[in-house]
């Protein structure tokens, strides 16, 4: 009996899980995070869900799928804490999907800021970090999209498919960019997002009730970061040229002239082997290529050797515009420095301390092999246009 | 009495493997980079070859005289209310700060004392078969964790490897030797309870190997995955890979399991540790006297926690800076007193040829 009696008391006491619930609808689940820089501290957005308006059933009201609330504060978590001033509901952060910067914010420095996002207990570190080109990030969390209901997903459907189809960007989570930051020899780099069209007219409902949106949020290219400031941004194609260098490409395109005719070819697979040369500061770059033929003005295969000489010229060419936009900046973003150390620790010990000046005078050696495995449904020679 | 072989080694398992997953790659990784992994496999070995200088008098027929017992037995009940105070702190800080966020640190302790007593209020056979059926949570945690992080794993993160023989080395060798292996030096008393103790040796070097190649695993998949620098900044490095190890979108938040797993062999490492407290002065002890002995002693564990409780990050601090010598020091009077059992077999040997010279005199005088 007395041992019942315990372990009854016993169960009252582990038995009360529901101690320090919140049920859903005392929470405001949000999906993404701004923060932009203000004269005294920071300025938090929050972008959250209407679950009545995201959720499916006939109890849609037409209002858009997500609300947005901003505040100020000295410090991020000083910015959320005040927010819960003027939020109706408990805030619930385990949702968030990405977290957004300004441009002046990530040029002073973000790491006073990724502190709390890696410090606090209830975020999970699996989202993506984003640098808004010339707008506030307030502005791209204000901005609804048509199709997507929640604008944070469109984000990061948008960036995933860049990065699985053309290269130009990644998602690059709060871990990634942790580890850049305290590796050796290698620089951390985010994505870009601009905001493209009337940006003040991006947060009315009207301006996704039309055919084209007022406000079309964009990813861009990548930004470039000494330690965790924000120094430049990439272009185009010395973002894609970036891609090669660190293995990123899963898929892209490249657009050659061969015989004066324009030939799109597929990139299917790019696989790179940079290896350091015994020759100080000298890096052999293999690049293995297999392609298909995507779009041709003429078929002529026996242009085809024309064709792979001209497509590794193409990747040539951006992988060195990539190089040399980060050798003006002495920023190692590709990491070449992490390779020397890997492959040549007694090497890199010598130039470790003076690396950035180092890196401006590196050099590289590139060699293509270059398979066109496919040439699409199109198989017949129609010779060269009249 | 008595454990199965099976038993005892699962208990010696749980023993040393308790919520040290929590932390453990960080010791190593503070002082020697991406190669602490290292310093695992040599403080392993080095946990290996110390079972030869432990006396099997620990563990079999004690011919020791009872001032030697006495001390081996007070040296043994402080050092495991240290690591169960330590193990005791460690978990309630992991469930307060992961999961039960607005509960008092306190109420969190007593719940997890009381579920000691109930626990411990049993047998010793009933903890040796709660081990047995939850052997498999860790091994197949583990496993699972293996599988899900071969898919995401980044080898060059372990480049290079350099070793060289330097205070770094010591340091983080003597901090993991003090913090995860001597537990296993500790356990050994049990081995009194295993029906065959001649065999307690070979199970204790088949445990510790396992349990070192466990931790070297975790240590290069934190590496691998966080990267040396985050996993010494992070409180809960395995949590923390955890939480990035997904396998495709079928299995997510594995972290869950593990610590579930870390809980459970936390709270069993405690129970053991509270009879090898109990059973170090070689008492016998009636049912309801061990009751009150481990209500006294878990009250004591109650108020030392409280006393000792730390932020995680002063408890690292002083880890690295004077911890690693400071428990090494006492691990090596944990050694040197076991080595008081040996003394007193000489002792007897003297005493037994000087009764035999008295007697021949005495026989060669009648």
């Amino acid at each position: 009996m007395k041992k019942k009696v315990i372990g009854l008391l016993c169960m009252l006491l582990l038995l009360s899980g529901c101690y320090s619930q919140t049920e859903l609808n005392e929470m405001m689940v949000a999906t993404a995070i701004g923060v932009d820089k203000t004269e005294t501290g920071v300025n938090v957005t929050l972008q959250v869900l209407n679950p009545s308006e995201v959720a499916g059933g006939t109890t849609k009201t037409g209002r858009p799928g997500v609300s947005c609330y901003s505040e100020t504060g000295e410090t991020f978590f000083h910015a959320l804490r005040r927010l819960t001033r003027i939020t109706p509901r408990k805030i619930f952060l385990s949702h968030i999907r990405f977290v957004a910067f300004d441009e002046a914010l990530a040029r002073e420095g973000l790491l006073p800021l990724l502190d709390f996002l890696m410090r606090d207990h209830e975020l999970r570190s699996d989202f993506s970090l984003f640098i808004v080109k010339e707008y506030k990030a307030n502005d791209l969390l204000k901005t609804l999209t048509p199709i997507e209901q929640i604008p944070a997903n469109k984000v990061l459907n948008s960036t995933m498919a860049t990065e699985e189809f053309y290269g130009t960007a990644g998602e690059n989570e709060l871990e990634d960019f942790y580890k850049a930051f305290y590796s050796e020899g290698v620089e951390p780099v985010l994505t870009g997002i601009e905001l493209l069209g009337q940006v003040d007219s991006g947060s009315s409902i009207e301006s996704i009730e039309q055919t084209e949106p007022e406000t079309i949020i964009k990813i861009n290219d990548l930004a470039l970061f000494r330690e965790d400031q924000l120094v430049g941004w990439l272009t185009e194609q010395q973002s894609i040229g970036y891609g090669y260098w660190t293995n990123h490409i899963q898929n892209t395109v490249s657009v050659v002239s061969v015989n004066d005719a324009l030939v799109t070819l597929e990139i299917m697979k790019a696989k790179v082997a940079i290896k350091p040369s015994e020759k100080r500061r000298h890096f052999d770059v293999t690049t293995t290529i297999q392609a298909s033929i995507g779009q041709s003005a003429w078929g002529d295969v026996d242009d085809l050797a024309k064709l792979k000489q001209a497509l590794s010229d193409d990747i040539k060419n951006q992988m060195s515009q990539c190089l040399d936009r980060l050798r003006e900046e002495q920023i190692d973003s590709i990491g070449l420095g992490q390779l020397l150390y890997q492959n040549q620790p007694s090497v890199w010990e010598e130039v470790k301390d003076d690396w950035d000046e180092t890196f401006q005078n590196v050099t590289a050696s590139y060699t293509f092999d270059v398979t066109i495995s496919q040439n699409g449904q199109i198989t017949a020679e129609r010779g060269a246009p009249k | 009495m008595k454990l199965t072989e099976r038993q005892f080694k699962y208990i010696l398992y749980f023993s040393l493997l308790g919520s040290q997953l929590l932390y453990m790659p960080k010791l190593v990784l503070y002082y020697l980079d991406h190669n602490g992994w290292m310093a695992i496999i040599l403080t392993g070995l080095f946990a290996v070859g110390l079972i030869f200088i432990v006396p099997k008098q620990l563990f079999e027929t004690n011919t020791a005289p009872m001032i030697s017992q006495v001390i081996v037995g007070v040296v043994i009940a402080l050092y495991a209310t240290g690591l169960f105070v330590f193990e005791l702190m460690v978990l309630g800080q992991f469930i307060t700060f992961q999961y039960l966020m607005g509960t008092p640190f306190k109420v969190l302790i007593i719940l997890l004392l009381l579920t000691v007593f109930i626990l411990g209020s049993k047998t010793l056979e009933h903890v040796g078969r709660t081990v047995e059926v939850f052997y498999y949570l860790p091994t197949v945690s583990i496993f699972l964790i293996l599988i899900m992080a071969l898919i995401q794993v980044d080898t060059s993160a372990l480049k290079p490897v350099q070793f060289s023989l330097d205070l770094s080395l010591l340091k983080a060798c003597s901090l993991f030797f003090s913090v995860i292996f001597t537990d296993g030096l500790v356990v050994l008393k049990l081995g009194q309870f295993v029906k065959d103790a001649s065999d307690v040796k070979g199970l204790y070097v088949k445990t510790v190997l396992k349990v070192m190649a466990f931790f070297t695993f975790g240590t290069i998949i934190s590496v691998m995955i966080l990267g040396s620098k985050l996993t010494t900044l992070t409180t809960y490095p395995l949590y923390h890979v955890l939480m990035n190890i997904h396998w495709f979108s079928l299995l997510e938040r594995i972290e869950a399991i593990f610590s579930l797993f870390v809980i459970v062999t936390s709270v069993m490492k405690m129970v053991i540790l509270l009879y090898i407290i109990i059973i170090s002065f070689n008492a016998s002890l009636s049912k309801q006297a061990m009751h009150v002995v481990q209500i006294g002693l878990l009250i004591a564990m109650y108020f030392l926690t409280n006393y000792f409780i730390r932020s995680p990050i002063v408890i690292y601090n002083w880890l690295y800076s004077k911890g690693w010598y400071i428990l090494m020091l006492i691990t090596m009077v944990l050694l040197l007193s076991y080595q008081l059992l040996r003394i007193p077999r000489q002792i007897t040997k003297k005493s037994r040829s000087e009764k035999r010279l008295k007697y021949k005199k005495y026989k060669k005088k009648q």
